[in-house]
Protein backbone atom coordinates (compact mmCIF):
# COMPACT_ATOMS: atom_id res chain seq x y z
CA UNK A 1 0.00 0.00 0.00
CA UNK A 2 1.29 3.43 -0.84
CA UNK A 3 0.43 6.51 1.08
CA UNK A 4 1.16 9.74 -0.64
CA UNK A 5 2.86 12.32 1.45
CA UNK A 6 0.31 15.04 1.97
CA UNK A 7 2.46 18.06 1.36
CA UNK A 8 6.01 18.47 0.33
CA UNK A 9 7.47 21.88 0.88
CA UNK A 10 10.96 22.20 -0.45
CA UNK A 11 12.64 25.52 -0.14
CA UNK A 12 16.09 26.25 -1.35
CA UNK A 13 18.52 27.40 1.30
CA UNK A 14 18.52 30.88 -0.21
CA UNK A 15 14.79 31.34 0.01
CA UNK A 16 14.21 29.76 3.37
CA UNK A 17 15.76 27.62 5.99
CA UNK A 18 13.35 24.77 6.41
CA UNK A 19 12.64 21.77 4.28
CA UNK A 20 9.44 20.14 5.41
CA UNK A 21 7.88 16.93 4.35
CA UNK A 22 4.58 15.82 5.70
CA UNK A 23 3.99 12.17 6.30
CA UNK A 24 0.68 10.90 7.67
CA UNK A 25 1.40 9.27 11.02
CA UNK A 26 1.55 5.72 9.79
CA UNK A 27 0.66 3.90 12.99
CA UNK A 28 -2.40 6.00 13.59
CA UNK A 29 -3.47 5.37 10.04
CA UNK A 30 -3.11 1.66 10.45
CA UNK A 31 -5.02 1.44 13.66
CA UNK A 32 -7.81 3.46 12.16
CA UNK A 33 -7.36 6.41 14.44
CA UNK A 34 -7.83 9.98 13.44
CA UNK A 35 -5.73 10.78 10.40
CA UNK A 36 -2.92 12.72 12.01
CA UNK A 37 0.00 14.13 10.15
CA UNK A 38 3.63 13.71 11.05
CA UNK A 39 5.83 16.50 9.85
CA UNK A 40 9.58 16.19 9.48
CA UNK A 41 11.32 19.52 9.57
CA UNK A 42 14.91 20.11 8.59
CA UNK A 43 16.43 23.30 9.86
CA UNK A 44 19.05 24.06 7.23
CA UNK A 45 20.53 26.80 9.35
CA UNK A 46 21.60 24.18 11.84
CA UNK A 47 22.14 21.20 9.49
CA UNK A 48 25.82 20.53 8.81
CA UNK A 49 25.32 17.75 6.30
CA UNK A 50 26.72 15.20 8.71
CA UNK A 51 24.80 12.50 6.83
CA UNK A 52 23.78 10.57 9.92
CA UNK A 53 20.19 10.60 8.64
CA UNK A 54 21.40 9.59 5.19
CA UNK A 55 23.27 6.66 6.70
CA UNK A 56 20.12 5.45 8.46
CA UNK A 57 17.54 6.15 5.77
CA UNK A 58 19.26 6.80 2.44
CA UNK A 59 15.99 6.49 0.58
CA UNK A 60 14.67 9.53 2.42
CA UNK A 61 17.65 11.75 3.16
CA UNK A 62 20.44 12.65 0.79
CA UNK A 63 23.18 15.25 0.98
CA UNK A 64 23.55 16.60 -2.55
CA UNK A 65 26.60 17.67 -4.54
CA UNK A 66 26.45 21.11 -2.93
CA UNK A 67 26.51 19.51 0.53
CA UNK A 68 22.90 20.47 1.20
CA UNK A 69 20.44 17.98 2.68
CA UNK A 70 17.61 16.96 0.36
CA UNK A 71 14.48 14.98 1.11
CA UNK A 72 14.11 12.41 -1.64
CA UNK A 73 10.95 10.61 -0.90
CA UNK A 74 7.65 11.87 -2.18
CA UNK A 75 5.67 8.84 -1.17
CA UNK A 76 6.08 6.30 1.52
CA UNK A 77 5.11 2.64 1.68
CA UNK A 78 3.03 2.55 4.83
CA UNK A 79 3.60 -1.13 5.43
CA UNK A 80 7.26 -0.24 5.74
CA UNK A 81 7.19 0.35 9.47
CA UNK A 82 10.90 -0.37 9.42
CA UNK A 83 11.50 2.76 7.38
CA UNK A 84 9.31 4.86 9.65
CA UNK A 85 11.34 3.62 12.60
CA UNK A 86 14.51 4.56 10.75
CA UNK A 87 13.21 8.05 10.08
CA UNK A 88 12.41 8.45 13.77
CA UNK A 89 15.87 7.20 14.65
CA UNK A 90 17.45 9.58 12.14
CA UNK A 91 15.60 12.47 13.74
CA UNK A 92 16.71 11.55 17.24
CA UNK A 93 20.30 10.82 16.21
CA UNK A 94 20.95 14.01 14.26
CA UNK A 95 24.00 15.34 16.11
CA UNK A 96 22.99 18.92 15.48
CA UNK A 97 19.31 18.53 16.35
CA UNK A 98 18.51 19.81 12.87
CA UNK A 99 15.67 17.36 12.30
CA UNK A 100 12.40 17.32 14.14
CA UNK A 101 9.09 15.57 14.01
CA UNK A 102 6.01 17.58 14.79
CA UNK A 103 2.85 15.58 15.24
CA UNK A 104 0.02 17.80 14.19
CA UNK B 1 26.38 6.01 54.71
CA UNK B 2 29.98 5.88 53.66
CA UNK B 3 31.08 8.61 51.33
CA UNK B 4 31.94 7.40 47.83
CA UNK B 5 35.45 8.48 46.96
CA UNK B 6 36.53 8.21 43.37
CA UNK B 7 39.64 9.53 41.68
CA UNK B 8 39.21 9.40 37.91
CA UNK B 9 42.86 10.32 37.36
CA UNK B 10 44.19 7.38 39.44
CA UNK B 11 46.46 5.35 37.09
CA UNK B 12 44.69 2.16 38.23
CA UNK B 13 41.38 3.66 37.18
CA UNK B 14 42.83 4.91 33.90
CA UNK B 15 44.13 1.44 33.08
CA UNK B 16 40.52 0.23 32.93
CA UNK B 17 37.92 2.86 33.79
CA UNK B 18 34.96 0.57 33.04
CA UNK B 19 34.34 -0.68 36.61
CA UNK B 20 34.67 2.84 38.03
CA UNK B 21 32.23 4.17 35.46
CA UNK B 22 29.82 1.36 36.46
CA UNK B 23 30.00 2.49 40.10
CA UNK B 24 29.50 6.14 39.18
CA UNK B 25 26.45 5.49 37.02
CA UNK B 26 24.88 3.15 39.60
CA UNK B 27 25.71 4.93 42.86
CA UNK B 28 26.48 8.55 42.02
CA UNK B 29 25.20 9.58 38.60
CA UNK B 30 26.10 13.16 39.52
CA UNK B 31 29.31 12.78 41.49
CA UNK B 32 30.69 15.84 43.24
CA UNK B 33 34.49 15.98 43.27
CA UNK B 34 34.81 18.08 46.39
CA UNK B 35 38.46 19.07 46.01
CA UNK B 36 37.90 20.60 42.57
CA UNK B 37 34.21 21.46 43.09
CA UNK B 38 33.34 19.68 39.84
CA UNK B 39 30.20 17.64 39.15
CA UNK B 40 30.71 14.46 37.10
CA UNK B 41 27.81 13.31 34.92
CA UNK B 42 28.04 9.64 33.97
CA UNK B 43 24.69 8.33 32.73
CA UNK B 44 23.99 8.37 29.00
CA UNK B 45 20.64 10.13 29.21
CA UNK B 46 21.94 12.87 31.48
CA UNK B 47 25.16 13.34 29.50
CA UNK B 48 23.29 13.68 26.24
CA UNK B 49 20.82 16.10 27.81
CA UNK B 50 23.63 18.31 29.17
CA UNK B 51 25.44 18.35 25.81
CA UNK B 52 22.27 19.36 24.00
CA UNK B 53 21.24 22.06 26.48
CA UNK B 54 23.61 24.93 25.78
CA UNK B 55 21.33 27.38 27.52
CA UNK B 56 21.78 25.87 30.95
CA UNK B 57 25.19 24.30 30.31
CA UNK B 58 27.66 26.74 28.79
CA UNK B 59 30.86 25.77 26.98
CA UNK B 60 32.68 28.73 28.47
CA UNK B 61 34.27 26.35 30.98
CA UNK B 62 36.09 24.56 28.15
CA UNK B 63 38.06 27.73 27.54
CA UNK B 64 38.76 28.53 31.16
CA UNK B 65 40.15 25.08 31.83
CA UNK B 66 41.57 23.95 28.52
CA UNK B 67 43.48 27.12 27.72
CA UNK B 68 44.77 27.60 31.24
CA UNK B 69 48.03 25.81 30.43
CA UNK B 70 48.69 27.62 27.18
CA UNK B 71 47.90 30.93 28.85
CA UNK B 72 50.79 30.40 31.24
CA UNK B 73 53.30 30.16 28.37
CA UNK B 74 55.58 33.18 28.59
CA UNK B 75 58.91 34.32 27.38
CA UNK B 76 60.66 36.59 29.87
CA UNK B 77 60.99 40.15 28.63
CA UNK B 78 58.94 39.53 25.49
CA UNK B 79 55.87 41.81 25.49
CA UNK B 80 54.40 39.88 22.56
CA UNK B 81 54.24 36.69 24.59
CA UNK B 82 52.59 38.55 27.48
CA UNK B 83 50.01 39.95 25.10
CA UNK B 84 49.36 36.46 23.80
CA UNK B 85 48.83 35.00 27.24
CA UNK B 86 46.54 37.84 28.18
CA UNK B 87 44.58 37.51 24.98
CA UNK B 88 44.13 33.80 25.12
CA UNK B 89 41.51 33.72 27.82
CA UNK B 90 39.55 36.57 26.30
CA UNK B 91 39.54 35.26 22.75
CA UNK B 92 36.34 33.60 21.72
CA UNK B 93 36.57 30.46 19.64
CA UNK B 94 34.38 27.75 18.33
CA UNK B 95 34.98 25.35 21.22
CA UNK B 96 34.48 27.80 24.06
CA UNK B 97 31.63 29.94 22.77
CA UNK B 98 27.86 29.57 23.05
CA UNK B 99 25.16 30.63 20.59
CA UNK B 100 24.74 33.05 18.91
CA UNK B 101 28.52 33.63 18.51
CA UNK B 102 29.14 29.92 18.28
CA UNK B 103 26.54 29.37 15.55
CA UNK B 104 28.19 31.87 13.21
CA UNK B 105 31.75 30.69 13.73
CA UNK B 106 30.72 27.10 13.51
CA UNK B 107 28.86 27.52 10.22
CA UNK B 108 31.85 29.32 8.79
CA UNK B 109 34.12 26.38 9.61
CA UNK B 110 31.74 23.48 9.15
CA UNK B 111 31.44 24.04 5.42
CA UNK B 112 35.02 22.83 5.14
CA UNK B 113 34.40 19.70 7.21
CA UNK B 114 31.35 18.13 5.61
CA UNK B 115 31.67 14.45 4.65
CA UNK B 116 31.90 15.36 0.97
CA UNK B 117 34.64 17.96 1.42
CA UNK B 118 36.56 15.63 3.69
CA UNK B 119 36.28 12.57 1.46
CA UNK B 120 38.36 14.46 -1.11
CA UNK B 121 41.29 13.84 1.26
CA UNK B 122 40.89 10.05 1.27
CA UNK B 123 43.38 9.37 -1.51
CA UNK B 124 46.03 11.46 0.20
CA UNK B 125 45.46 9.64 3.49
CA UNK B 126 45.76 6.27 1.73
CA UNK B 127 49.09 7.18 0.17
CA UNK B 128 50.34 8.52 3.47
CA UNK B 129 49.28 5.44 5.45
CA UNK B 130 51.13 3.16 3.02
CA UNK B 131 54.24 5.31 3.07
CA UNK B 132 54.32 5.37 6.86
CA UNK B 133 53.73 1.63 7.03
CA UNK B 134 56.72 1.04 4.73
CA UNK B 135 58.84 2.84 7.30
CA UNK B 136 57.25 1.12 10.28
CA UNK B 137 57.83 -2.28 8.67
CA UNK B 138 61.53 -1.45 8.48
CA UNK B 139 61.53 -0.37 12.12
CA UNK B 140 59.73 -3.61 12.98
CA UNK B 141 62.59 -5.64 11.51
CA UNK B 142 64.86 -3.93 14.04
CA UNK B 143 62.29 -4.50 16.82
CA UNK B 144 61.71 -0.78 17.08
CA UNK B 145 58.24 -0.25 15.71
CA UNK B 146 56.12 2.26 17.61
CA UNK B 147 52.55 2.49 16.43
CA UNK B 148 52.09 5.87 18.10
CA UNK B 149 55.11 7.82 16.90
CA UNK B 150 55.59 6.18 13.51
CA UNK B 151 52.00 5.85 12.42
CA UNK B 152 49.02 6.98 14.48
CA UNK B 153 50.26 10.49 15.30
CA UNK B 154 51.80 11.08 11.89
CA UNK B 155 48.68 10.59 9.79
CA UNK B 156 46.45 13.28 11.33
CA UNK B 157 49.36 15.66 11.85
CA UNK B 158 50.49 15.56 8.22
CA UNK B 159 46.92 15.91 6.98
CA UNK B 160 46.18 18.93 9.19
CA UNK B 161 49.50 20.45 8.11
CA UNK B 162 48.35 20.01 4.50
CA UNK B 163 45.00 21.58 5.28
CA UNK B 164 46.72 24.56 6.87
CA UNK B 165 49.26 24.62 4.02
CA UNK B 166 52.21 24.54 6.40
CA UNK B 167 55.35 24.94 4.25
CA UNK B 168 57.31 21.69 3.84
CA UNK B 169 60.52 23.08 5.27
CA UNK B 170 58.72 23.90 8.51
CA UNK B 171 56.92 20.57 8.96
CA UNK B 172 59.47 19.07 11.36
CA UNK B 173 59.34 22.15 13.56
CA UNK B 174 55.58 22.22 13.28
CA UNK B 175 55.47 18.69 14.65
CA UNK B 176 57.71 19.52 17.60
CA UNK B 177 55.65 22.58 18.50
CA UNK B 178 52.44 20.69 18.12
CA UNK B 179 53.65 17.84 20.36
CA UNK B 180 54.48 20.39 23.04
CA UNK B 181 51.13 22.16 22.84
CA UNK B 182 49.36 18.81 23.05
CA UNK B 183 51.59 17.82 25.98
CA UNK B 184 50.18 20.70 27.98
CA UNK B 185 46.68 19.37 27.55
CA UNK B 186 47.81 15.98 28.81
CA UNK B 187 49.29 17.59 31.90
CA UNK B 188 52.97 17.65 30.86
CA UNK B 189 55.09 19.99 33.00
CA UNK B 190 55.33 23.52 31.69
CA UNK B 191 59.08 23.66 31.18
CA UNK B 192 60.78 26.60 29.50
CA UNK B 193 61.29 24.41 26.43
CA UNK B 194 57.59 23.58 26.23
CA UNK B 195 56.67 27.23 26.64
CA UNK B 196 59.05 28.18 23.83
CA UNK B 197 57.51 25.50 21.64
CA UNK B 198 53.99 26.72 22.23
CA UNK B 199 55.00 30.30 21.57
CA UNK B 200 56.78 29.11 18.43
CA UNK B 201 53.52 27.63 17.24
CA UNK B 202 51.60 30.79 18.03
CA UNK B 203 54.06 33.07 16.27
CA UNK B 204 54.21 30.70 13.33
CA UNK B 205 50.43 30.88 12.90
CA UNK B 206 50.49 34.67 13.35
CA UNK B 207 53.07 34.92 10.56
CA UNK B 208 51.03 32.66 8.30
CA UNK B 209 47.98 34.85 8.88
CA UNK B 210 49.99 37.93 7.84
CA UNK B 211 51.12 36.16 4.68
CA UNK B 212 47.58 35.14 3.78
CA UNK B 213 46.35 38.69 4.30
CA UNK B 214 48.93 39.87 1.76
CA UNK B 215 48.09 37.07 -0.66
CA UNK B 216 44.57 35.79 0.00
CA UNK B 217 44.40 33.61 -3.12
CA UNK B 218 45.04 30.29 -1.35
CA UNK B 219 42.48 27.57 -0.71
CA UNK B 220 43.80 26.37 2.66
CA UNK B 221 42.07 26.69 6.04
CA UNK B 222 43.98 29.80 7.09
CA UNK B 223 42.99 31.51 3.84
CA UNK B 224 39.40 30.61 4.63
CA UNK B 225 39.64 32.04 8.13
CA UNK B 226 40.77 35.48 6.97
CA UNK B 227 37.72 35.78 4.75
CA UNK B 228 34.56 37.54 5.78
CA UNK B 229 31.89 35.26 7.20
CA UNK B 230 29.09 35.40 4.62
CA UNK B 231 26.49 34.80 7.32
CA UNK B 232 26.97 38.05 9.15
CA UNK B 233 29.84 39.82 7.36
CA UNK B 234 31.95 39.44 10.51
CA UNK B 235 35.66 38.78 10.35
CA UNK B 236 38.03 37.15 12.79
CA UNK B 237 40.95 39.16 14.13
CA UNK B 238 44.49 37.77 14.08
CA UNK B 239 44.28 36.46 17.63
CA UNK B 240 41.05 34.60 16.93
CA UNK B 241 42.49 33.03 13.80
CA UNK B 242 45.67 31.97 15.57
CA UNK B 243 43.63 30.41 18.33
CA UNK B 244 41.32 28.64 15.89
CA UNK B 245 44.34 27.20 14.05
CA UNK B 246 45.82 26.00 17.34
CA UNK B 247 42.51 24.41 18.23
CA UNK B 248 42.15 22.65 14.88
CA UNK B 249 45.65 21.32 15.25
CA UNK B 250 45.22 20.05 18.80
CA UNK B 251 41.66 18.83 18.38
CA UNK B 252 42.40 17.14 15.10
CA UNK B 253 45.68 15.50 15.92
CA UNK B 254 45.94 13.70 19.23
CA UNK B 255 42.31 12.59 19.21
CA UNK B 256 42.54 10.84 15.85
CA UNK B 257 45.93 9.39 16.72
CA UNK B 258 44.38 7.87 19.82
CA UNK B 259 41.39 6.61 17.87
CA UNK B 260 43.84 4.58 15.78
CA UNK B 261 45.76 3.42 18.87
CA UNK B 262 42.68 2.58 20.94
CA UNK B 263 41.15 0.68 18.02
CA UNK B 264 44.36 -1.28 17.49
CA UNK B 265 44.45 -2.19 21.17
CA UNK B 266 40.79 -3.20 21.18
CA UNK B 267 41.54 -5.51 18.26
CA UNK B 268 44.51 -7.23 19.84
CA UNK B 269 42.41 -7.77 22.95
CA UNK B 270 39.76 -9.34 20.70
CA UNK B 271 41.69 -11.40 18.15
CA UNK B 272 38.62 -13.26 16.90
CA UNK B 273 37.03 -9.95 15.85
CA UNK B 274 40.30 -8.79 14.34
CA UNK B 275 40.45 -11.93 12.22
CA UNK B 276 37.03 -11.09 10.82
CA UNK B 277 38.21 -7.60 9.88
CA UNK B 278 41.26 -9.05 8.16
CA UNK B 279 39.01 -11.19 6.01
CA UNK B 280 36.34 -8.55 5.47
CA UNK B 281 37.62 -4.96 5.54
CA UNK B 282 34.08 -3.67 4.97
CA UNK B 283 33.57 -4.31 8.71
CA UNK B 284 36.24 -1.76 9.62
CA UNK B 285 33.92 1.29 9.88
CA UNK B 286 31.75 -0.64 12.37
CA UNK B 287 34.86 -1.52 14.36
CA UNK B 288 35.89 2.15 14.43
CA UNK B 289 32.45 3.15 15.72
CA UNK B 290 32.60 0.48 18.40
CA UNK B 291 36.10 1.55 19.44
CA UNK B 292 34.84 5.14 19.68
CA UNK B 293 32.10 3.99 22.01
CA UNK B 294 34.07 1.45 24.00
CA UNK B 295 37.33 3.33 24.43
CA UNK B 296 36.97 6.78 22.88
CA UNK B 297 39.85 9.27 22.67
CA UNK B 298 37.84 11.99 24.41
CA UNK B 299 36.51 10.66 27.71
CA UNK B 300 35.06 13.88 29.05
CA UNK B 301 34.21 17.49 28.25
CA UNK B 302 33.53 20.46 30.51
CA UNK B 303 30.46 22.64 30.78
CA UNK B 304 29.41 25.21 33.36
CA UNK B 305 25.94 25.81 34.72
CA UNK B 306 24.29 29.11 33.84
CA UNK B 307 21.57 28.64 36.47
CA UNK B 308 20.64 26.26 39.28
CA UNK B 309 19.89 22.90 37.73
CA UNK B 310 18.83 19.44 38.79
CA UNK B 311 20.32 16.37 37.14
CA UNK B 312 19.33 12.83 38.17
CA UNK B 313 17.85 14.23 41.37
CA UNK B 314 20.99 16.11 42.33
CA UNK B 315 21.03 19.86 42.69
CA UNK B 316 23.89 21.67 40.93
CA UNK B 317 24.14 25.37 41.75
CA UNK B 318 24.63 28.06 39.14
CA UNK B 319 28.21 28.73 38.01
CA UNK B 320 29.57 25.25 38.76
CA UNK B 321 31.80 23.23 36.48
CA UNK B 322 30.26 20.04 35.14
CA UNK B 323 32.35 17.22 33.71
CA UNK B 324 30.39 15.22 31.18
CA UNK B 325 32.08 11.82 31.31
CA UNK B 326 31.42 10.67 27.75
CA UNK B 327 33.33 7.44 28.30
CA UNK B 328 31.03 6.47 31.18
CA UNK B 329 27.90 7.41 29.23
CA UNK B 330 29.10 5.24 26.36
CA UNK B 331 29.23 2.24 28.70
CA UNK B 332 25.71 2.78 30.03
CA UNK B 333 23.73 -0.49 30.00
CA UNK B 334 20.52 1.49 29.69
CA UNK B 335 21.62 2.57 26.23
CA UNK B 336 24.01 -0.18 25.12
CA UNK B 337 23.18 -3.77 26.09
CA UNK B 338 26.24 -5.60 27.46
CA UNK B 339 27.96 -2.21 27.35
CA UNK B 340 31.35 -3.27 28.68
CA UNK B 341 31.76 -5.75 25.84
CA UNK B 342 33.61 -4.70 22.69
CA UNK B 343 31.39 -5.92 19.86
CA UNK B 344 31.77 -4.83 16.24
CA UNK B 345 28.35 -6.33 15.42
CA UNK B 346 26.56 -3.87 17.68
CA UNK B 347 23.65 -2.11 16.07
CA UNK B 348 24.36 1.51 15.14
CA UNK B 349 23.23 3.73 17.96
CA UNK B 350 24.30 7.17 18.93
CA UNK B 351 27.43 7.03 21.04
CA UNK B 352 28.71 10.25 22.53
CA UNK B 353 32.39 9.94 21.58
CA UNK B 354 32.10 13.00 19.32
CA UNK B 355 29.80 14.77 21.74
CA UNK B 356 26.26 15.73 20.78
CA UNK B 357 24.37 18.88 19.99
CA UNK B 358 25.79 22.16 18.80
CA UNK B 359 29.41 21.35 19.67
CA UNK B 360 29.33 17.92 17.99
CA UNK B 361 32.88 17.25 16.82
CA UNK B 362 33.56 19.36 13.75
CA UNK B 363 36.24 16.93 12.64
CA UNK B 364 34.26 13.72 13.07
CA UNK B 365 34.32 12.89 9.35
CA UNK B 366 38.00 13.60 9.03
CA UNK B 367 38.65 11.48 12.08
CA UNK B 368 36.53 8.61 10.77
CA UNK B 369 38.17 8.67 7.35
CA UNK B 370 41.67 8.82 8.80
CA UNK B 371 40.81 6.11 11.30
CA UNK B 372 39.27 3.85 8.70
CA UNK B 373 42.10 4.20 6.19
CA UNK B 374 44.76 3.79 8.88
CA UNK B 375 43.12 0.56 10.10
CA UNK B 376 42.55 -0.73 6.56
CA UNK B 377 46.23 -0.37 5.68
CA UNK B 378 47.33 -1.80 9.02
CA UNK B 379 45.02 -4.83 8.78
CA UNK B 380 45.90 -5.41 5.14
CA UNK B 381 49.65 -5.35 5.58
CA UNK B 382 50.25 -6.73 9.07
CA UNK B 383 49.19 -9.80 11.00
CA UNK B 384 49.29 -10.53 14.71
CA UNK B 385 49.95 -6.93 15.75
CA UNK B 386 50.90 -7.11 19.43
CA UNK B 387 52.48 -5.06 22.20
CA UNK B 388 56.27 -5.17 22.32
CA UNK B 389 56.93 -3.50 25.66
CA UNK B 390 54.81 -1.28 27.88
CA UNK B 391 52.73 1.32 26.09
CA UNK B 392 52.86 4.75 27.71
CA UNK B 393 49.39 5.97 28.57
CA UNK B 394 48.66 9.68 28.34
CA UNK B 395 47.84 11.17 31.73
CA UNK B 396 44.51 12.61 32.78
CA UNK B 397 40.91 11.51 32.42
CA UNK B 398 39.97 13.85 29.58
CA UNK B 399 41.97 12.54 26.62
CA UNK B 400 42.41 8.78 26.52
CA UNK B 401 45.23 7.19 24.61
CA UNK B 402 48.95 6.69 24.44
CA UNK B 403 52.05 8.74 23.82
CA UNK B 404 54.03 5.64 22.91
CA UNK B 405 52.97 2.15 21.85
CA UNK B 406 55.83 -0.22 21.01
CA UNK B 407 54.53 -3.02 18.81
CA UNK B 408 55.69 -6.05 16.86
CA UNK B 409 53.88 -7.71 13.96
CA UNK B 410 54.22 -10.12 11.08
CA UNK B 411 54.25 -8.71 7.57
CA UNK B 412 51.80 -10.02 5.01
Amino acid sequence: MLIEIADTVLMSPSSGLEVDIFIPAINDYFFGMEDMEMKIAVNLEVCESNQVCEGLAPSVFRVNEDDVLEILMSELDASNTELVAKIRKAVSMCPKDALSIVDE
Amino acid sequence: MTQLKIDLTDPKVLADPGPTYDILRAKAPVYHIEDDDIYVISRYKDARMVLRDHERFSSEAMGRIATAGLGRCKREGDPLSDAFAENLEKTRNVVTSDPPDHTKMRRFLSKRFTPKRISAWAEKVEGLADELLDEMIQANQLGKADLAAQYAYSIPLIIIAEMLAVPYELRAKFRTWSDMAIGIFSGAPLTQEVQEGCLGLTFFFAEQVQQRRQDPSGDDLISLLIQQNPDDDSTLDDGEIVQTCTLLLIAGHETTANLILNTSRALWLHPEQRARLEHDPSLIPAAIEEALRWDGPVQAVYRSTTCDVEVAGTHIPKGKVVLVQLGAANRDEAQFPDANRFDIDREITEHLAFGSGNHFCLGSHLSRIEGRIAMEALLRRTRNLRPNGEPVRAAGNILRGYSSMPVAFDVV
